[in-house]
């Protein structure tokens, strides 16, 4: 070849030869370029995640503690009741033991009395004293009477079968009253504090009447012991009294009966109590919250303490649960991603102009689950998952006109005497120009965890509120391809030469939402939203992308 | 450097190439398989960064119908002076696409196949490109020997 020597010539020249070069310039941007500071896409990671959890662990407890609460309230008063009818008969029960022996040791004092006032004259002083206990028990048991007809077999215990007779129907009157106030729905829970405090009144009656019997049974000892001499006339009187003492037992064997009945209609009366509130469910609820309030202690024994530090405890939840109610929401949304491309500094527009002319925006998705917590205000914060799907078109006319040579005619001599024509082959050049279409779509895919602050006004039943946030994006992904130069193109997915974004960062994100209830819980919203803009090229594309969100937000919310 | 900058229309052009192809050196070096020469790949590297740094040009040229084209003569008298910086500086003043393919073939040896995938080109395109270089740089030897003449 002719050329074999001047090719050969040049590349021995050239390929020896080094051109200078300032090696350390640029092995320092060789060096940045290697180590490029990366965002801190771990942070942000880092950052979401601890953010989706802390708020979704705070809307659960909220969530939790809400139903915890209701229950507690139901299981407390279901406690309240099982305990005031539990107690009820054992109460009583107790206080049946308790008036046994009480009534053992009055009999002994009212056989003492009454020996004392029928046979002998010595026994005066004796029989004022007893007679005076007799009367300080009387006093408290007139009270207790007259407070409530809790309690009114203490005073038949003490006085004849008469008085007994009276006390029933004197009962019999409370009772009535008592079922007449149980009927007026509002009053129960009062006729129960009112009986649950005479009894505690009872208790107390009792346990002074004990008090004084077992002193007076001091006293009589005292007396026996005192006068020896009179030993014998007391075992007359004895033998007398006994027959009075089987009469006696005989009666308080009756009041003992009469105050068991009592006590059955007292169970019955609290059953019907119940049975009443069971069907009245509205005003239960009323009287619970009464009794949260005013905690019923009279059912449980004087001063627990514990039950206070409980219904303190169900206050305070209440008062939570007031403040808060939590909600989830399915969220969707349609828009337009506004692309803005700009040649970066030191890139030349050609390769802008070139993808501003062949990409055009399509429409761009959202979709996103929410947790909500809103206060009583109506203010409200939420998080949850977000994904974006912002699409654009590639349509581009490759106009591909290449040259190459072939053989043929490349010459045609015409002799001008004979018009012979001569054709001299040779190399000649043919030009091909191929036209191709390109026409693809570019998908932008993003996922994000949005936290948002929101405010909301209702009226009626429509809302009105507004929200914004930052988005927190926790992963990226391109697909589709961009032109790369006028005849190349490039592909997002491998993303070959790093021209694009791993991580976004953080967004910002505002939406306008007019709501409607359709039940108290049950929430559809809907309204403008606008997406902060967004730069997805990193600083080495030489077309910086920039993407704007505007579009229309459909949502659904249920609350708790 | 020198062979980016035989591929490039400017020093810092050049520069920006060699930066480039030393960054996609030292990413891909793991991925080097030691089938042939180092030397050769890290070549083939600058070059692919420097064919692909610029916006391709389209290998598009006004012909008045038939056009023949003669492998030109060289005149060994006319080159054999000349140093290396003279023969980049000749090379230089050939159009774009022309450099590319003569620099491609005849400097770094490749065939005309591998030309035309490099620059999706057919061969016989590369294959006429080189020649019309080869005329170009032989009309100016023969106008560099008359004025030294």
């Amino acid at each position: 070849m002719r050329f074999d020597k001047f090719d050969n010539h040049a590349r021995k020249e050239i390929s020896n030869h080094e051109t200078p070069l300032d090696t350390e310039t640029l092995w320092g941007k060789v060096q940045v370029e290697l180590h490029p500071k990366r965002k801190k896409k771990f942070s942000w990671v880092w950052f979401s995640a601890s953010s989706f959890m802390l708020i979704s662990l705070l809307s659960g407890y909220l969530y939790f503690n809400n139903s915890d609460a209701k229950n507690k309230q139901l299981s407390n008063t279901v406690i309240h009741e099982s305990k005031a009818t539990n107690k009820q008969t054992p109460a009583k029960n107790d206080d049946l033991a308790k008036k046994e022996n009480a009534e053992t040791v009055m009999q002994e004092s009212i056989t003492s009395q009454a020996s004392i006032n029928t046979k002998t004259n010595q026994k005066e002083t004796v029989a004022k004293n007893t007679k005076s206990t007799t009367t300080q028990k009387n006093t408290p048991l007139e009270h207790l009477t007259n407070a409530n007809a809790a309690r009114p077999k203490r005073s038949s215990a003490y006085s004849t079968t008469n008085q007994s007779e009276k006390t029933d129907i004197e009962i019999q009157t409370v009772e009535s009253k008592i079922y007449n106030h149980i009927v007026a729905s509002e009053d129960k829970i009062e006729i129960k504090s009112n009986l649950t405090k005479n009894k505690y009144e009872k208790k107390e009656v009792e346990k002074e009447s004990k008090e004084s019997i077992n002193k007076k049974t001091k006293i009589e000892t005292t007396i026996i012991d005192e006068n020896p001499s009179s030993i014998e006339v007391n075992k007359q009187i004895r033998s007398a009294e006994t027959e009075e003492n089987s009469i006696v037992n005989e009666a308080e064997t009756k009041i003992e009966t009469t105050i068991i009945d009592e006590n059955a209609s007292f169970i019955e009366v609290n059953e019907q109590i119940r049975s009443d509130e069971t069907e009245e469910n509205l005003i239960i609820n009323k009287v619970e919250t009464k009794i949260n309030e005013e905690p019923i202690e009279v059912d449980q024994n004087e001063g627990t303490k514990e039950e206070n530090n409980e219904d303190e405890e169900d206050k305070s939840k209440n008062n939570i649960n007031k403040n808060f109610t939590v909600g989830v929401g399915f969220r969707t949304g349609i828009g337009n991603s506004i692309t803005t491309l700009t040649p970066n500094a030191g890139s030349d527009e050609s390769l802008r102009n070139l993808r501003r002319e062949s990409e055009t925006n399509l429409e761009t998705i959202d979709l996103g689950i929410d947790l909500l917590v809103k206060h009583k205000s109506g203010i409200y914060i939420s998080t949850g998952i977000d994904y974006i799907r912002s699409s654009r078109k590639l349509e581009y006319n490759i106009e591909n006109t290449s040259v190459d040579s072939i053989m043929g005619i490349s010459e045609i001599f015409v002799n001008p005497i004979s018009n012979d024509t001569t054709f001299q082959e040779g190399v000649i050049a043919r030009t091909t120009t191929n036209f191709r279409n390109k026409e693809t779509f570019n998908n932008l895919h993003m996922l994000n965890i949005p936290i948002q602050i929101g405010a909301s006004v209702n009226y009626n039943r429509w809302s009105f509120g507004i929200q914004g946030g930052a988005l927190l994006n926790i992963a990226l992904q391109h697909k589709g391809e961009i032109l790369e130069s006028e005849n190349t193109f490039y592909d997002l997915k491998t993303d070959n030469n790093n021209w694009f974004k791993d991580n976004l960062g953080v967004s910002y994100q505002a939406s306008v939402l007019f709501g409607y209830h359709f039940t108290d819980n049950f929430q559809i919203l809907g309204g403008p939203s606008y997406r902060s803009q967004l730069n997805i090229s990193s600083d080495i594309n030489p077309v910086q992308q920039m993407q704007t969100g505007i579009g229309l937000q459909l949502a659904a919310r249920y609350w708790w | 450097m020198t062979v980016s900058q035989r591929y490039t229309d400017s020093y810092p052009a050049a520069q920006d190439v060699l930066q480039d192809s030393l960054v996609k050196i030292l990413r891909s070096i793991v991925d080097y398989k030691h089938t042939g020469s180092f030397t050769a790949w890290m070549k083939r590297i600058v070059i692919n960064t420097a064919l692909k740094s610029k916006t391709r040009i389209r290998y598009s040229f006004e012909h008045n119908g038939l056009q023949n084209i003669d492998e030109p003569e060289m005149p060994a008298e006319a080159y054999s002076n000349l140093n290396a910086k003279e023969l980049m500086k000749l090379i230089d003043t050939l159009p774009s696409g022309y450099r590319e393919i003569f620099n491609l073939a005849a400097i770094e040896g490749y065939s005309h196949k591998e030309i035309g995938e490099l620059l999706n080109i057919t061969p016989s395109t590369s294959r006429s490109q080189l020649t019309r270089a080869r005329k170009i740089l032989q009309d100016k030897l023969i106008k560099l020997e008359k004025i030294s003449a």
